[in-house]
């Protein structure tokens, strides 16, 4: 079975630990925690005739107090960028935490807009100014509702995985 | 020795490797109660494998063995902290480091078990401060800005409370309403709640509670507001045996048609949660978070202990110009890395233990130590004023001359109170402000007298228009080669009933303070365009030159005032020029360039007056639609004498004539310095020499003469 390292990366309190648990154990919580380094979790998930064990990499978030430790990336299949759609300014950590990803990781990068439960106070300038960024997919997800959750880790381990298939006859 | 380091590992609840090769170790020390925990797979003797035990520890282990292959200057490198979920679900928490030791690389990774619930801790505390700050400040921006639209859309006051009080009812922001003389009109619900008040029986005594709380906390607030300028702060209010609460406070001048203030609205918010948080970390509590600097709680505690001190000290009170247009213009980003890099350069010139605090928005306070003379501080204001950073940084910004304005004061000479040293300060910090040339003054009693006056004349200037003290005076420009009258520049003077004709250097830059200067402007325009028409119907066929504030190009309905009033008075638009200061092109170029534009769409002619004073740039020059510069009466003074003015003036006028443009020379005195322009075929002259300005009815009587 394939192994895939995942990592989720994003400003303080966007929601990148409770799209975990949200992902691998089904829960939410409304209490924040604010995550300290680095955790990771595991889980399966099945296709059709394959399986693929996703290592989910969730990273403390960056801000004043923590900066973006670029070392994490190594090796990851992909990565996601989270950002939280009621607090506007998370966008642009968001974009600033991809491009400095960008620079140490090949790997394909997910922009989540995440807390789409809330009122959105993203413009519509700035949701159009993400096309400039070369994000292999941008989802709109719930944490506490699930909205979407699921599907993005399938749709991360389906591409990853086919990335990782070898190649010849 | 093993021993001896064995017990230090231990005591510092570490677990240590020493790499092999290959992804094999040695262990020099494996003895703690966690290890078996977190490295469950570990077999036993030496070498061992440390890989398939954590997830996360293998990442790292592929990094230190690349890290243990290079040459690189670094001898240590960390994971960083991770969380381990044992199999009993509880959780671990670790750090690893890879360290380059002479000949040797060694692997230690240590328990953080106690660490991590302290580092949890503080920075839950501070992560949750920092969201309820966000969300404080997101609802108390959102009924500001609900507040300012409204008041732009609505006269009626009521309405706009009731309609913003919807908006922000559910997150108890309380708004209230005063008139210019901060009696209260009207107030919502909220503010009852975050006084404690009953609304059927203390109606209007939050209002007094804010003010003299102002008055207390901030003594440079009367100032500000003089001014008529918005203003945010935090105040703390205690009511025993209530527990204190914090309140940020937003204050918003609300302006008539006539572009005179006649309300104030307060917007309020309980910010008591954000300080309570605060609270928990100390050093989060006097401390600004985004220069990182003490907060202005701190510099006033910090300056009580000193003067209890008794000893000798200097308080500096810096201000940025033009801070706000940064804000406005480049968004609040830019702003804050203005503030900081400003921050970074005063904290610089002063000496480590000296104290510099962000006191305001765009406020530092420092308190000088061991300085006793007015010479030795006058050498660190030198260092602070002088903004080493600002070369280098955002072009757009250098244009904007930002600079540092300090008002000094000194303890105990000046005051020996906290709210008298503020205030102090503030006064200096106000007339400095005033003094273009100048960085920094020390506070002196004739500067409190000064300014006391110009309050007083301030409110005389707001009823002057009302009581019909302004008056008209016209000085003709003349055409060089024949010393025929071209045009005439409309001068405005103010008779005042005890202090006589008051020059417009006086009391114009207090109008624009005020923003009376939008009426009065077109009050001017309006009787200069009704001059214009007496001298039509007496035959006279001139143009007249009306000077433009930089603030009445903000105000859109000046093109269609200036037209109707055109046509009110049936004269030639093409007669009518207004000459405007390179002072408004330094900023929102584009906006000025649009207003400039339609009005000379209209047939209105434009010229930049006091050229050579500001911003002189060549570029800007190219792309406005004028007619005309005015070199700047600086020039003209020694340019019979001075070599570098006679250079500058024969250079602008060549420029000038280059780019098709039109140069008029003012505050030609002498003979010599008219021969000169003359010989250098400058084309208008104004000055003393040829015709002082004179009152409409002499004017009349000069050109009929002519």
């Amino acid at each position: 079975m394939i192994s895939l390292k995942i990592c989720l990366i994003g400003g303080s309190a966007v929601g990148k630990t409770s799209l975990v648990r949200r992902f691998v154990d089904g829960i939410f919580s409304e209490k924040y925690l604010t995550t300290i380094g680095v955790k990771i979790d595991k889980k399966q998930i099945d296709f059709d005739e394959s399986a693929v064990q996703l290592l989910v990499w969730d990273i403390e978030g960056t801000d004043k107090f923590s900066g973006f430790n670029p070392r994490y990336l190594n090796g990851a299949a992909a990565y996601i960028v989270v950002l939280d759609q009621s607090r506007p300014d998370t966008l642009e950590d968001a974009i600033s935490l991809y491009q400095q990803a960008k620079v140490v990781s090949q790997s394909p990068a997910y922009l989540v807009i995440n807390k789409s439960d809330l009122p959105s106070k993203l413009t519509q300038i700035q949701l159009d100014s993400l096309a400039d960024f070369e994000f292999s997919h941008v989802i709109t997800t719930s944490a506490k509702a699930g909205d979407n959750v699921e599907k993005l880790f399938e749709l991360i381990a389906k591409q990853a995985s086919m990335e990782c298939e070898p190649n010849g006859e | 020795m093993e021993n001896d380091l064995n017990q230090v590992l231990k005591s510092i609840d570490c677990i240590a490797f020493k790499f092999q090769g290959s992804g094999q170790f040695d262990t020099i020390f494996n003895d703690t109660e966690w290890s078996p925990k977190l490295l469950k797979n570990l077999l036993a003797g030496n070498p061992v494998s440390l890989y398939g035990n954590s997830l996360f520890l293998d990442d790292f282990l592929r990094d230190a063995e690349a890290f243990w292959q290079q040459t690189a200057s670094s001898n240590t490198l960390s994971s960083g902290v991770w969380t381990e979920q044992f199999d009993n679900g509880v959780l671990g928490h670790f750090e690893a480091q890879a360290i380059k030791a002479d000949r040797y690389q060694l692997l230690v990774i240590k328990n953080l078990a106690e660490q991590f619930d302290e580092k949890q801790k503080t920075l839950q505390v501070a992560r949750e401060m920092i969201l309820a700050n966000e969300n404080i400040l997101a609802r108390h921006d959102y009924a500001q800005e609900r507040v300012a639209s409204l008041v732009s859309e609505s006269d009626n006051l009521k309405s706009i409370l009731d309609s913003v009080s919807r908006a922000v009812d559910a997150i108890n922001t309380g708004i209230l309403i005063a008139d210019n003389e901060f009696n209260c009109l009207m107030e919502n619900p909220a503010v009852y709640n975050l006084f404690n008040l009953q609304a059927d029986k203390d109606n209007g005594k939050a209002l007094t509670i804010i003010l003299q709380l102002l008055d207390k906390q901030y003594p440079e607030f009367n100032r500000i507001i003089c001014s008529d300028q918005s203003w945010q702060g935090e105040l703390c209010w205690m009511q025993p045996p209530f527990s204190m609460k914090w309140l940020m406070l937003s204050i918003i001048p609300v302006k008539n048609s006539q572009d005179k203030l006649s309300q104030w609205i307060f917007i309020a918010t309980d910010i008591s949660r954000v300080k309570h948080l605060q609270q928990q970390n100390e050093k989060l509590t006097l401390i600004d978070n985004l220069t990182e600097l003490p907060n202005r709680q701190y510099f006033w505690n910090a300056l009580e202990s000193f003067i209890a001190r008794g000893m000798p000290f200097y308080v500096l009170y810096v201000d940025i110009t033009n801070f706000k247009i940064i804000n406005d213009e480049f968004g609040h980003n830019i702003g804050d890395e203005v503030l900081f890099l400003i921050s970074e350069q005063i904290k610089k010139s002063v000496k480590k233990d000296d104290i510099v605090a962000r006191i305001g928005g765009d406020e530092f306070g420092v308190i000088l130590q061991g300085v006793i003379t007015d010479s030795q501080c006058k050498k660190i204001l030198e260092r602070i004023t002088n903004l080493t950073f600002v070369p280098y940084f955002h072009q757009k910004i250098n244009n904007l001359n930002i600079a540092l304005k300090v008002g000094v004061a000194a303890y105990p000479q000046d005051g020996d109170s906290v709210e008298r040293l503020i205030k102090c300060t503030s006064i200096a910090a106000s007339y400095v402000k005033d003094a273009a040339e100048l960085p920094y003054a020390f506070y002196t009693e004739e500067m409190e007298l000064e300014s006391q006056r110009l309050l007083k004349l301030k409110k005389e200037l707001d009823n002057a228009l009302e009581y019909n003290q302004f008056e008209l005076y016209f000085q003709p420009i003349y055409f060089t080669p024949d010393k025929k009258v071209a045009k005439v520049e409309v001068l405005v003077r103010w008779n005042h009933p005890e202090l006589g004709l008051v020059m417009p250097g006086s009391f114009i830059p207090l109008a624009e303070e005020t923003g009376l200067i939008i009426p009065l402007g077109k009050w001017v325009i309006e009787h200069a365009c009704q001059a214009l028409g007496e001298l039509n119907y007496r035959g006279i066929d001139i143009g007249m030159a009306i000077n433009l504030s930089p603030r009445q190009l903000s105000d859109r309905t000046l093109g269609p005032f200036i037209e109707q009033t055109i046509q009110e008075f049936k004269i030639d638009a093409k007669k009518i020029e207004l000459e405007v200061t390179e002072g408004l092109l330094i900023y929102n170029f584009e906006t000025v360039l649009s207003q400039l534009q339609a009005l000379r769409a209209v047939g209105i002619s434009l010229s930049v007056d006091d050229f050579g004073t500001g911003y002189s740039s060549l570029s800007y020059l190219k792309r406005l639609p004028i007619n005309a510069l005015k070199i700047d009466r600086s020039f003209i003074m020694d340019i019979a004498n001075d070599a570098n003015d006679k250079a500058i003036v024969s250079a602008v006028i060549a420029m000038a004539h280059k780019l098709n443009l039109l140069v008029v020379a003012e505050g030609v005195e002498q003979q010599n310095q008219l021969q000169f322009l003359a010989d250098n075929h400058c084309d208008f002259i104004q000055g003393f020499l040829l015709c002082k300005p004179q009152p409409f009815e002499r004017l009349c009587l000069t050109l009929e003469q002519k």
